[in-house]
């Protein structure tokens, strides 16, 4: 027997061995979660793969704080100040009929708006309120209220004017009076994670464009009387084929998708 | 011949090399635990594609209290719009530090004019920690060596001639010096400026502890939140994982069982969950050890806790309480443990945690409440029958009731908090008597 054959056979069949039992201990030990960057990549590729385009969308984190704001319950004596219009309240809601509605055919409707706004007597707290592209349409043109740490996007804190055509006929207002704040400024999620989270829920559809994303105040909740603010993304998603609109809304806490706005008041 | 000699040695060594190499690796698969793992192990601090829920060390081990003393009195701040901790924390962390030296040591007379310095910032942190490990937190590495250096409380002084940073020992009233060789305090100033609870306050000096006395009556708001109830799933699947779960029922208890090494109990009853690592894949040697692995398993754990932090260590039995804490002070009687109480056994580790969390604040209808200063605490306590000797720590905190109109908000109520016995009681429950100005 040539022993040398042997040992040969051997020495081959052990380091094959000790290959695989490396392989086997390797896979039994930790496994190295992906770098936030290369998840990142994954789903910047993967949104370009989906012909889905944004602007350059900010990595910086942010902050933000819980609010509560209750709505002006004084807008019945401060309509009396209001000219040239027939103004009602109900509800903390002014609603207005203008008496000489404005003309807007081939005007700027935003900067009409903007300098009506602006001109006292014609709104009640005239200095609060910036327009709202995310929110308006068409036919709804929104004005939402300035607070000290942002905008509110809420019903209970906008004017809304409505175009008839060619004209601005009548409008909605409401006031949030006094926002206070609830508790320390918490971190809120960058602009850039917002839109991953979205993308990642399967809410931005192939062949699309986000058009806007904007981080301001928005109601999570109702509870005792008060609405309860947090920081909310609103991202615009634009059809590319149709150019369709639509503003999906990201929880700037947490990063979940808020779908439907609680107006249900928790006691 | 002598060539044919030499190269047959060296196939005999490389063959009994490589049968030892076998052998070892073939031991080491053996006795790994990791196997019975059922996920993999992630440093859940580095997936920053999931932001929810991860809680930054540097936070959890983040001081409890901030003492400014102005000059003239010594006085507990914080901010309610701001958190000054996790400011302070972040300014510091951009100074680089130099050498430690010893000023004093085991000097009670030294430390009590160390805790009354004036014009001064003191962070107080609830645990002793290593200077290395402090130059963890605040991302310092050339400080990785100073591990022989215990302290639980940082100093430094507002006069720019000063650049040292000290730091306190409670224990053994030692105090050491840190060179720091860069850094302003400047924006801590700013901060100090702009605080809006300032409670008045004396450090008092014992032996092994250096309690805080409020010297005035203290108010204090009371906060109300919506409380969310974490669903049994969502601990499974981030404790245990999701194969092979088995599940046993009995009365209020549930039992979830990933193999004989791993199991979660929950009770519905008590809203609380018991997680057994018997593992033993990751036992602490060491404190650090145990601060590291802590901070591992409230991640792993993944509830989404509210300003949670370090609030008790007890080292010899090798356990930790975490609390969560709203305006700067801690919360109580949200359950038996805290937040999470972690346990490094021989035989594993056991993590104990309440399902219900505090998200959402919500407008409270109750009004600021005026409560007692610590003296009269200590004078009702004694009338109760209970010596100083038996008080262990008195502290400021909120305790925790759910609204009796809506079991999904809870109140924080101000109270005073006493441990005797290693356990926090109130004063009302300790002696009948309410903490509060006016009794109500």
């Amino acid at each position: 027997m040539d022993f040398r054959r042997i040992e040969m056979i051997f020495l081959v069949v052990f380091i094959a061995l000790d290959v695989f039992l490396f392989t086997s201990f390797s896979q039994a030990q930790s496994v190295v979660v992906s770098s936030s960057k290369a998840d990142e990549t994954s789903i910047a590729a993967e949104m370009k793969n989906s012909n889905i385009t944004t602007e350059k969308l900010s990595s910086k984190d942010k902050k933000g704080y819980y609010l509560a704001g209750k709505s002006d319950q004084g807008m019945e004596q401060r309509i009396e100040t209001l000219k040239d219009q027939k103004a009602n309240v109900s509800n903390n809601v002014v609603t207005s009929v203008l008496n000489n509605p404005i003309n807007v055919k081939g005007k700027d409707t935003v900067e009409v708006l903007e300098n009506f706004v602006a001109t006292p007597g014609n709104v009640l707290f005239e200095k609060s309120y910036r327009y709202n592209e995310i929110l308006s349409n068409s036919t709804n043109y929104v004005f939402s209220q300035k607070i000290q740490y942002g905008q509110l996007y809420d019903d209970a804190a906008q004017i809304t004017f409505y175009k008839k055509g060619n004209q601005i006929t009548s409008y909605r207002q409401t006031y949030t009076k006094k926002t206070s704040v609830l508790r320390e400024e918490q971190d809120a999620i960058s602009q850039k994670d917002a839109v991953n989270y979205l993308y990642t829920a399967s809410e931005i559809p192939d062949n699309s464009k986000i058009s806007d994303a904007k981080l301001n105040y928005g109601r999570l909740l109702t509870a005792k009387g008060s609405a309860i603010y947090i920081p909310i993304w609103y991202i615009q998603i634009e059809n590319k084929n149709t150019n369709a609109k639509t503003v999906k809304l990201v929880n700037a806490f947490n990063g979940t998708i808020i779908k439907n706005q609680q107006k249900e008041d928790i006691q | 011949m002598n060539g044919m000699k030499i190269s047959r040695l060296i196939v005999q060594t490389l063959v009994v090399v490589a049968i030892a190499i076998s052998f070892v690796l073939s031991f080491l698969i053996l006795t790994n635990n990791s196997r019975y793992q059922m996920q993999p192990k992630t440093d859940v601090a580095e997936k920053k594609s999931s932001k929810q829920n991860v809680v930054q060390k540097e936070e959890l081990y983040s001081p409890s209290q901030i003492i400014w003393n102005d000059g003239t009195d010594q006085r507990l701040v914080y901010n309610n719009k701001h958190n000054v901790v996790k400011s302070v924390q972040k300014d510091m962390s951009t100074w680089k530090f130099g050498k430690v030296s010893v000023l004093s040591k085991n000097n009670t007379e030294k430390y009590k004019k160390f805790v009354n310095s004036k014009d001064s910032l003191q962070l107080f942190y609830p645990l002793q920690m290593s200077v290395s490990y402090y130059g963890d937190l605040l991302k310092q590495d050339n400080l990785s060596k100073e591990d022989k250096y215990m302290f639980n409380r940082v100093l430094f002084h507002f006069d720019h001639k000063d650049k040292n940073i000290y730091l306190g020992n409670d224990r053994n009233h030692t105090v050491y010096k840190l060179s720091v060789n860069s850094g302003s305090s400047e924006e801590i100033v700013k901060l100090l400026k702009n605080t809006d609870i300032s409670l008045k306050i004396n450090l008092v000096v014992r032996d092994k502890t250096v309690s805080v006395d409020y010297v005035d009556h203290v108010v204090m708001n009371t906060y109300s939140y919506l409380v969310t109830k974490q669903e049994d799933n969502n601990y499974v699947s981030n404790l245990l994982g999701s194969n092979n779960i088995s599940t046993r029922q009995s009365g209020d208890t549930s039992t979830y069982s990933a193999n004989s090494y791993q199991r979660l109990v929950s009770d519905s009853k008590k809203n609380q969950l018991t997680y057994y690592d018997y593992s033993k894949d990751d036992l602490p040697k060491s404190k650090t050890e145990m601060l590291n692995n802590g901070y591992k398993l409230i991640n792993k754990i993944n509830s989404p806790l509210s300003n949670a932090k370090l609030a008790y260590v007890d080292w010899k039995n090798r356990v930790l309480v975490y609390r969560e804490y709203v305006e700067g002070f801690p919360t109580f009687k949200k359950s038996d443990i805290g937040a999470v109480k972690v346990s490094f056994q021989d035989s594993g580790t056991i993590a104990q945690f309440s399902n219900k969390v505090i998200q959402v604040p919500i407008p409270s209808d109750q009004k600021p409440v005026t409560l007692k200063n610590t003296a009269e605490i200590i004078e009702d306590l004694k009338n109760g029958g209970y010596t100083i000797d038996k008080i262990e720590d008195i502290d400021l905190g909120y305790e925790w009731t759910i609204d009796k109109d809506n079991s999904d908000v809870v109140d924080l109520s101000p109270s005073y908090f006493i441990r005797i016995g290693n356990k926090w009681s109130t004063l009302s429950e300790l002696v009948g008597v309410s903490d509060r100005i006016g009794g109500s």
